[in-house]
């Protein structure tokens, strides 16, 4: 039995059990309930028991299910747009009520869609129509439109009173049928009874009855003595224009309440330092981003640090940061929402942490804030960032941080920390800046991770031993990583066996794991390099088109793995021809090739370029002087 | 031309640099006094002029506006101007209205009905219009809310101010809370958000006056830059630290939970 089959059965018996109908439903309004189901809102009524027992994600039909089976007798609601007292007034118009018994909304699937009675004050259909011509050829009723389209997609403005959501694109919000709006219907929620109205539905009917107070016989006659001393007032009264959005529908309101909520998640009051992140997950950034809030942890003591995810509700690896850092998700409580209000809602939680000191790690949105509010941010805190590389597009152009972002935002910033010295040299001369901007540009070494991973004297006994040459790649499966190098050279070297580790995360290449060479296996997603079978390799190989200084190469260094590596970014800072196999012609495989074949015919002097390698970043690389510079940088003294 | 007995209001038209736009202005304003005339209200009268333009000068210099008194003041700062305005008024309310914008003709006489009965009830209030009607480049009607609404919340007033200016306020009011200079490093003005906040943290309740209106003339293109930074020097109002925010202006509801 196909799911909606299986689904329109479920009606017809709860139907039958709810009295809700003598008649079976059959297909037809299956698929209208389908269309209409908004798992957020009827989560949101269910307890956490009732949750847990529907499991993290329920699909559509386990929430059809679940609503045809146990909350259309509670009256919980399935639809946002499915308003109880507005669908009785409406049908009361047509001089009809739903029976004693039935549940209101399966009635109106099965009476109410036929009759075309539009059972919410979110939508206005003749609004709709006039407003997008466009949708005259629709060939449904147009509310259909609404509830299967235009309530996923920002430009369909439903009504008089508004678009009723901040007005942010949700490019996935169609296929977990997540209404735009849902944010606002459900703000507050706590002080409304969700199976009758929302905040949003008792703002947007308070706006309609005062659009109907400017058409009173009161209002009129006033209007009509101010248009004969100004003709101009009659202009605003046209009734399809919308009014201002009081504060039930203006996104401001949603913005103070998420500020203050994400405040209140954390506890936080007032902090001395705020770590501004994109997101965290597998990357160099995200583990320099942990590093560097553990060294201002350690400085200005405990509680002085918080981190602000700001671009993407993913936060894949808190372990980076470390315990006691409270870290605040405000990409979550951003979704839905458009430029200027994200910038405005970071600005407003920034402000009311009073932070002494704001630095930006990658987060662009953080960047955002700098270039467009830098100058009156700079005036409460110190502004700093961490630039790690600049980007490279399809064609070859370099973008990113380090190009427009830091020529927006430099005369803000009190100083930039880099992780090579190579980007930052970069920098000094192409933008050629004077000396007293080039001494707030400083180059820190990440320290290293704290890993006990040692893989001396692995080569030279695995070789001794004849075993089958085997190179370890890690990384994310993106183009920048370069993949793509990893597998001709693998076609290269039939006789080698290439392990690579790691995932996609930008999924900005295509990768089939059907089309690789039988000599390169993938490994899956590893979660620390100490992770890695470090025994059981003879190289890492390092294939990246650009990077700073990048932290999968700085712990191969560690863990004194011979490293083949590409010559880009911070990488000839660490990789030498004293220590590893740099690889000049970075486009080419037969180079890496040449490399891994010379350090293969040299087991021995491998070894030894892989141990000076190793005692140098152990030496060079330490939270000891990474803390040190940082707090010279940050005029913290010498003391703790 | 003041009346000899105390005023019930002190209509104050500021103006500087408007000239023909206030025709329609002051045609409102003149029916409006009359209505409340004629249910024997007095009315105090005044043009404010700060740094006023010779065109400005010249235009309100009319015979037609002999009626009205007309005070010079070159405070160059609208918060000033009407700080040193009600200062020298004489009226139990005042009524400002910019030499651009419009009252509804009922404004008055419904506005003081209202705070009339207010102070029998012992109650501090502020009146506004029902309706902002924004013409003349606005293309748009605000509703206003008012503190008892369910619809108020006071995290609102971070973005936006709820209130206009063009209110009709109790003399001490203003006296207790007078305008704020304009911000002048910044180049900014927001005095009537600040005035709203303020007046809102002090106790006096914002109440609405039905079928009443103001239109307002829109014309400023940078109006959207402009709330923009008044949004970041609103957020440094003591009533809007984050911690007191939902105390503010809670008239008849429990405390939101902050």
């Amino acid at each position: 039995m196909s799911r909606v089959r299986h689904v329109a059965a479920r009606v017809r018996r709860t139907s039958r059990a709810t009295g809700a109908s003598q008649r079976g439903l059959g297909p037809e309004v299956a698929e209208r309930l389908r269309w209409c189901v908004h798992p957020r809102l009827y989560l949101a009524q269910l307890t956490a028991e009732e949750r847990a027992a529907l499991g993290p994600a329920p699909d559509i039909d386990a929430i059809a299910d679940h609503y045809l089976t146990v909350g259309a007798a509670k009256g919980l609601r399935v639809c946002a747009f499915f308003h109880p007292q507005t669908y009785a007034d409406r049908l009361a118009a047509d001089g009809l009520t739903v029976p004693d018994g039935e549940v209101p909304f399966l009635h109106w699937l099965q009476v109410g869609w036929d009759k075309q009675v539009v059972p919410t004050p979110l939508f206005d259909d003749a609004w709709y129509l006039e407003h997008h011509p466009a949708l005259r050829t629709h060939p449904r009723w147009i509310f259909h439109h609404f509830l299967t389209r235009g309530c996923y997609q920002p430009q369909w403005v439903p009504s008089p009173a508004g678009r009723h959501h901040g007005g942010g694109p949700d490019d996935d919000a169609v296929h977990r049928q997540d209404p735009l709006l849902l944010p606002e219907l459900l703000h507050r929620a706590d002080e409304h009874d969700l199976r009758q109205s929302s905040w949003l539905e008792a703002g947007v009917i308070a706006v309609l009855a005062k659009r109907e107070r400017v058409q009173s016989a009161a209002m009129q006659e006033q209007i009509a003595k101010a248009a004969e001393l100004e003709p101009g007032v009659h202009a605003p009264l046209r009734v399809e224009l919308p009014s201002i959005a009081p504060p039930h529908a203006h996104l401001g309101t949603r913005m103070a309440g998420e500020l203050a909520a994400a405040r209140r998640d954390r506890s936080l009051d007032v902090v001395d330092t705020v770590v501004l992140v994109p997101h965290c997950r597998m990357s160099g950034a995200a583990r320099v981003a942990g590093e560097l809030t553990a060294a201002l942890s350690a400085i200005n003591g405990e509680g002085s640090v918080a981190v602000v995810a700001t671009d993407l509700p993913v936060f894949e690896r808190p372990g980076l940061f470390p315990d006691g850092v409270p870290v605040v998700d405000l990409a979550h409580r951003m979704v839905g929402l458009a430029q200027p209000a994200r910038r405005d809602l970071l600005d407003g939680f920034l402000r009311r942490l009073r932070p002494r000191r704001i630095i930006v790690v990658n987060s662009l949105l953080g960047w955002q804030l700098f270039a467009e509010a830098g100058r009156e941010l700079a005036k409460v805190a110190d502004l700093g960032a961490y630039l790690f590389t600049w980007e490279v597009d399809e064609h070859g152009h370099r973008y990113g941080f380090p190009v427009g972002p830091l020529q927006q935002s430099l005369e803000h910033l009190s100083w930039v920390l880099f992780d090579s010295q190579r980007l930052r040299t970069e920098l000094v001369e192409r933008y050629l800046m004077p000396p007293a901007t080039r001494d707030r540009l400083h180059f820190l070494r990440t320290p290293l991770a704290t890993v006990e991973a040692d893989a001396t004297g692995v080569l030279e006994r695995r070789r001794a031993a004849g075993e089958p040459v085997r190179v370890l790649w890690a990384g994310r499966f993106d183009r920048q990583k370069r993949f793509d190098l990893v597998v001709e050279i693998a076609r290269l070297m039939p006789e080698v066996e290439i392990q690579a580790w790691g995932k996609p995360v930008l999924a900005d290449v295509d990768l089939d794991p059907a089309d690789l060479p039988a000599n390169t296996r993938l490994m899956g997603v590893y979660d620390g390099f100490a992770q890695l079978p470090l025994d059981d390799v003879d190289l890492l190989l390092y294939t990246s088109a650009w990077d700073g200084i990048p932290n999968v190469v700085l712990e191969g260094a560690q863990s004194g793995l011979p490293i083949v590596a590409s010559a880009v970014g911070g990488v000839p800072e660490v990789i030498k021809p004293a220590t590893g196999y740099l690889v000049a012609a970075v486009d080419d495989p037969a180079a890496y090739v040449a490399e891994i074949r010379a350090l293969l015919a040299d087991p021995a002097g491998a070894a030894r370029k892989a141990a000076v390698l190793r005692d140098q970043v152990h030496r060079d690389f330490t939270m000891d002087h990474y803390r040190a510079a940082l707090r010279r940088i940050l005029g913290e003294g010498a003391q703790a | 031309m003041t009346e000899s007995v105390t005023p019930d209001v002190s209509v104050i038209v500021t103006a500087h640099s408007e000239t023909v736009v206030c025709g329609p202005t002051m045609r409102s304003a003149d029916l409006a006094i009359e209505a409340a005339r004629a249910h024997g209200y007095v009315v105090e009268t005044v043009i404010a002029l700060d740094g006023a333009t010779d065109e400005t000068r010249e235009y309100f210099d009319q015979q037609r506006y002999d009626h009205w008194d007309r005070w010079d003041f070159q405070e160059a700062d609208l918060g000033r101007v009407r700080n040193a305005a009600v200062t020298r008024s004489t009226g139990r309310y005042i009524a400002f209205l910019d030499a651009d914008d419009l009252f509804s003709e009922n404004w008055l006489v419904e506005g003081i009905a209202v705070l009339d009965a207010a102070a029998r009830d012992g109650r501090r209030v502020i009146a506004h219009p029902e309706l902002n009607v924004m013409f003349d480049g606005g293309n748009s009607v605000l509703v206003h809310i008012d503190q008892s609404s369910p619809l108020f919340t006071p995290w609102f007033a971070y973005l936006r101010n709820y209130h206009d200016s063009l209110c009709l306020t109790p003399r001490e009011a203003h006296v207790a809370i007078p305008y704020v200079s304009r911000d002048i490093p910044n180049g900014l003005s927001f005095q009537d958000w600040q005035f709203s906040i303020e007046s809102m943290a002090a106790g006096w309740e914002h109440v609405l006056v039905r079928d009443t209106i103001i239109f307002k003339r829109r014309r400023d293109a940078s109006l959207g830059q402009e709330s923009s930074n008044r949004r970041s020097i609103v957020r440094k109002l003591p009533a809007m630290a984050i911690d007191r925010v939902h105390d503010l202006a809670r008239v008849g509801k429990a405390s939101e939970t902050a």
